[in-house]
């Protein structure tokens, strides 16, 4: 069986890993957190984890942890939200497709030992596009804890970004994403996946970090998710990824002027603005989908044999 | 001129709704009343006096254009929740999305002397490629009359249907012309201008526009409305503004209903992100299959006296 498209952030360009996701629609890319920053972030959202009741749908497990709303949780997750590695890869991914790309959701997902593996799916179903689509949305799950193929490492299915939207997985084309804590696991909405299975005595604890075309409805809305009197401390570009920005001519605008003033010291004399000549000269040049055979389905079949 | 395709309020859904497939628009009268057009005007003259013209040369430099109406006028809330519009904009987008939502609300105000806009597609908001699928439903109060002279929105019949390359041309152009208590409604793909005013006169109108609540609204309503406010509002109003589940899993804050978030009412567990009539609601709707892309840009066309000069940058 081949070796899993494995990069590392010390020497691995942005250029290299995001040929990867493009053409696989994954990549496991090793040293993105230190030790320092990994401890960060456990100690952070170790007491949110202690404190989550396991009362899950079959879906979302029956043993899985599962926290949201993390950048108030988390400070190391909000530098996460915003690794430039990590974004160096979505500019390449994504904005081919939007004027800016957005945070669309986070997530702890902390298998619990017992924990059953989950339906393979593609992520993105709520948005109304058959497969094959642009990367409507690009994911990385940062491995908090080692994933390995014992203790539920998310299954994937490299390649399955090319296959016809009827093809299911069969086991034999299913693996282990497995990855030494501190990495990430870069994927985008065509490629099938799911939890593993956790098999060991031990958690699993990944923090999943989800990017989406800006001209999508966020999946988390990060508006009600962090307003104002929260957002204002957090670095620039994460509020602007987050919400607080234009993400196309007229597209996001409040008050007819960029949302990040709200985050600002009022200057009246600062002109309001709605787009500018680079967020009009995006707009002309991003690529605009043709649609056709438009017709009913449901959009979240199981993608499992 | 080409007779409006205009009907009386009490007319049947279903009819306006085909007549807006077909013509891309549709004229319904008398949707406010008198009295109601006055409570309207004095809710807004205040705002109205305190604003200024436009600065963005495509906003129009004799224009007032105020958003988040919602916060400012008690109708304009009325006027969103209008069960004939709410009807219509169901038939336009439902097929497409699970939920609709609200994607702007404002005011435009011409001044004379203003220039006409440049014909464009609200629509160009998102990147596909034209025809598409409707994914906003727009709308034009007249809270003054709209007449040739002082600026009635122009359209252009049909081009809702119309690929990328075809060119308005300006015999192709018509003149909403309305009494005051008219709604313009037209589907996001036609092509349409804020018309030049040769009167004395301001040119009133009330923007109320839908899109699909899988999409990014153009006015963030969680930002332009105060939530202490919007905390006031009707239960169905607050989830247009998107304080909804567009559909199961889209639009959940920290894995509770935006609604329960607004209102106080989450519990300390997850909320219900996906009942089983929004799984429904949503297996029902037409999937997208993308076909092709390409950049295409941003056509906006400039009509001078009879002549459409074609797209500037």
């Amino acid at each position: 069986m081949s070796e899993l498209a494995t990069f590392d952030a010390r020497s691995d360009s942005a250029d290299t890993i995001a040929a990867s996701v493009e053409e696989r629609a994954y990549a496991i890319v090793h040293n993105l957190l230190d030790g320092d920053a990994l401890a960060q972030v456990k100690a952070e959202l170790d007491p949110h984890i202690d404190a989550v009741a396991l009362d899950g749908t079959p879906f979302l497990g029956a043993k899985t942890k599962r926290l949201s709303g993390l950048f108030t949780k988390s400070r190391m997750i909000q530098q996460m939200a915003i690794h430039p590695l990590v974004l160096g890869v979505a500019d390449l991914v994504m904005l081919p497709w939007c004027v800016r790309y957005q945070y669309t959701f986070g997530g702890v997902m902390h298998l619990l030992p017992g924990e059953g593996s989950q339906e393979l799916h593609r992520d993105g179903y709520f948005y109304p596009f058959r497969h094959p689509a642009p990367p409507l949305i690009l994911g990385c799950m940062w491995a908090i804890t080692d994933f390995t193929a014992q203790n539920g490492a998310t299954s994937i299915v490299p390649g399955s970004n090319t296959w016809p939207p009827e093809r299911k997985a069969r086991p034999e084309e299913v693996r282990p994403a497995v990855m030494p804590a501190g990495s990430g696991l870069l994927y985008t909405s065509a490629m099938i996946h799911g939890g593993g299975a956790n098999r060991s005595d031990a958690a699993r604890c990944g923090v999943n970090l989800q990017y989406s075309l800006g001209w999508l409805r966020q999946q988390e809305n990060q508006t009600l998710a962090c307003p104002p009197e929260v957002a204002k401390d957090f670095p620039e570009r994460l509020q602007r990824l987050i919400g607080y920005d234009i993400f196309g001519p007229y597209m996001g605008f409040v008050a007819s002027d960029d949302p990040h003033r709200l985050l600002e010291a009022p200057d009246p004399n600062r002109p309001r603005r709605r787009t500018d000549d680079e967020i009009d000269a995006r707009h002309i040049a991003i690529n605009k989908l043709t649609i056709g055979d438009a017709r009913p389905g449901d959009n979240r079949n199981s993608a499992a044999e | 001129m080409t007779r409006l395709n205009s009907f009386a309020h009490d007319a049947d859904g279903a009819l306006i709704a085909a007549s807006i497939a077909e013509h891309g628009y549709a004229i319904v009268q008398d949707m406010l009343a008198p009295d109601t057009l006055e409570r309207l005007r004095s809710e807004l003259q205040p705002h109205l006096d305190a604003a200024e013209g436009g600065k963005e040369a495509f906003m129009g430099a004799r224009t007032k254009r105020i958003g988040a109406l919602l916060s400012r006028s008690a109708v304009s809330r009325d006027m969103a929740l209008d069960p004939l519009l709410l009807d219509l904009v169901e038939r336009v987008l439902g097929p497409y999305c699970a939920r609709v939502q609200l994607n702007y609300t404002g005011l435009m105000y011409l001044m004379p002397g203003e220039k006409a806009q440049p014909l464009h597609r609200d629509a160009a908001l998102y990147p596909f490629q034209n025809p598409a699928p409707p994914t906003i439903c727009a709308t034009m109060f007249a809270v003054s009359d709209f007449t040739r002279e002082n600026g009635a929105t122009w359209l252009v019949p049909g081009s809702h249907l119309w690929d990328d390359a075809r060119e308005p041309r300006a015999e192709e152009v018509i003149q909403a012309e309305m009494p005051a208590g008219s709604m313009l409604i037209y589907n996001g793909s036609t092509y349409h201008a804020g018309g030049a005013n040769h009167s004395n006169g301001a040119r009133f109108g009330c923007a109320i526009q839908y899109s699909l609540g899988w999409l990014r609204q153009e006015e963030n309503q969680y930002m332009a409305v105060p939530p202490e406010l919007a905390k006031t509002f009707p239960r169905r109003l607050q989830e247009l503004m998107g304080y909804d589940m567009a559909t199961v899993n889209l639009g959940m804050v920290d894995h509770k209903h935006p609604n329960d978030i607004l209102n106080g009412t989450a519990d300390s567990g997850p909320g219900e992100l996906g009942p089983q009539w929004l799984i429904d609601a949503d297996n029902a709707i037409q999937r997208l299959k993308v076909t092709g892309y390409a950049a295409t840009g941003r056509p906006r066309y400039y009509v001078d006296g009879e002549v459409v000069q074609g797209p500037r940058a």
